[in-house]
């Protein structure tokens, strides 16, 4: 009885060691690869959503299946705010096998520009910060993950956002004088209105529509209807940006 | 116990341990591991190593001896101790440098470090039977020993 007991546990040494060895051996020889993309944004334009994609390619060259093969992502911004999060489907990569799938990170650009934490993203520069997880289950019992930090760059779609107003066409309108560039990865069209505001109460209202390409510096001017010499000392023009990709409110004190 | 016996206990339990440095040290690391994964798998197949080395020495200089099945026990319990610490959360992690961003890696060893505890516990198991029987059948040899000795006083007073 301790005989075979010990001839058991022998082979189960021998077994579990050689077992090890071989998955250790192909794992170091580079028998498993995973390459990923560089981080690039698409636009889904009827649902003003801006989508990360990352592509991933897994080969399998040992001699064990990969199993559960899933990536999952974060997207960040430099002050640790989580922007978007999303996982993939599972995958498995017999032996000699590769199977390549995409990670999309859904970013909402409305829900973005509303929040306060990250609406400054709408003006400014901003480094992202994308950390992928590549999960799966190698030689069936070594669940593996890879954790890979990239880098994303961000521009804002109303880079250096800034509003003045000055007389208008007639003596009885005034002009706010809106200028920007888009930054962004994508164009975008729509109404600006413009609200001014003095002591608290509504003076005037006006809009204009405009449509800004990628990288377009834009000037807009949208007229008032309030007599310049009017204007309190001190007001407040608010520009809300109601466009197919974003709606956005800025304001900005003025006198 | 004879100086040529230990001598000879010497001799192979130099052999064992020489044995053991190269099934688990020098081959891994020569032609398993190679380059960054050699540097990566080190600290961990270092203590294993030694570990090995030492048991495989210290099993050939106590074979036959009750010490030998104590080294046993005390064998299971050490590398036991050996992968918990190793695999401390059940995560083996490690930073891997690549042409980009770096990359950590982390393996989950609960399944690994699970077959490990219930095959040492088996040898730890058989080990402390094979140490009581050991034992037993010293304690027998003796009390046979002492019956003859008996016998043979008996049967000379007579």
């Amino acid at each position: 009885m301790l005989r075979a007991l010990s001839v058991l546990a022998t082979s189960l040494w021998i077994g579990l060691a050689s077992f090890t060895v071989i998955a250790v051996y192909f794992a170091a020889a580079g028998g498993v690869w995973a390459c990923l993309s560089q981080p690039f944004f698409i636009t889904d334009y009827d649902s003003g959503v801006l989508k990360l994609i990352i592509g991933v390619m897994v080969e399998n060259q040992a001699i064990f299946d990969l199993l559960n093969v899933r990536a999952e992502g974060e997207l960040l911004d430099g002050l640790g705010n989580v922007l978007c999060e999303n996982s993939t489907g599972l995958y498995h990569v017999g032996i000699g096998g590769e199977v390549d799938f995409k990670l999309f990170l859904c970013l909402n650009v409305t829900e973005l520009a509303t929040n306060p934490a990250t609406s400054y993203m709408m003006t400014r520069r901003a480094k992202l910060t994308v950390n992928m997880t590549l999960r799966m289950i190698y030689a069936y019992i070594f669940p593996t993950k890879a954790i890979i930090t990239i880098p994303a760059d961000w521009g804002p779609p109303l880079l250096g956002l800034r509003a003045s107003l000055m007389p208008g066409p007639t003596p009885d309108t005034t002009c706010a004088l809106v200028a920007f560039k888009n930054a962004a990865t994508f164009w975008f069209k729509g109404y600006v209105n413009a609200y001014l505001y003095g002591d608290g109460e509504l003076l005037a209202q006006g809009r204009a529509y405009t449509t800004v390409h990628k990288h377009e510096s834009k000037n807009l001017s949208i007229v008032l209807p309030i007599d310049p010499d009017r204007l309190p000392e001190r007001c407040k023009l608010v520009l809300a940006f109601d466009t197919n990709m974003f709606y956005f409110t800025w304001g900005v004190e003025l006198g | 116990m004879s100086a040529r016996e230990v001598a000879v206990r010497l001799v192979r339990a130099f052999l064992a341990a020489g044995l053991a440095y190269v099934v688990t040290y020098y081959l891994p690391m020569t032609f398993l591991l190679g380059g960054e994964s050699a540097r990566i798998a080190e600290p961990v197949l270092t203590p294993f190593s030694v570990l090995c080395i030492f048991f495989s020495a210290a099993g050939e200089l106590l074979k036959g001896t009750g010490g030998h099945y104590v080294l046993e026990v005390v064998r299971g319990f050490a590398f036991i101790t050996y992968f918990s610490l190793t695999v401390g959360g059940g995560e083996l992690a490690f930073v891997m440098p690549t042409g980009g961003a770096p990359v950590v890696v982390a393996v989950d060893m609960t399944v690994f470090f699970f077959l490990i505890m219930v095959i040492s516990l088996v040898e730890i198991a058989i080990s402390i039977l094979k140490a009581i029987f050991y034992f037993i059948e010293r304690e027998r040899e003796e009390i046979e020993e002492l019956r003859a000795r008996l016998l043979r006083e008996l049967g000379s007073s007579r």
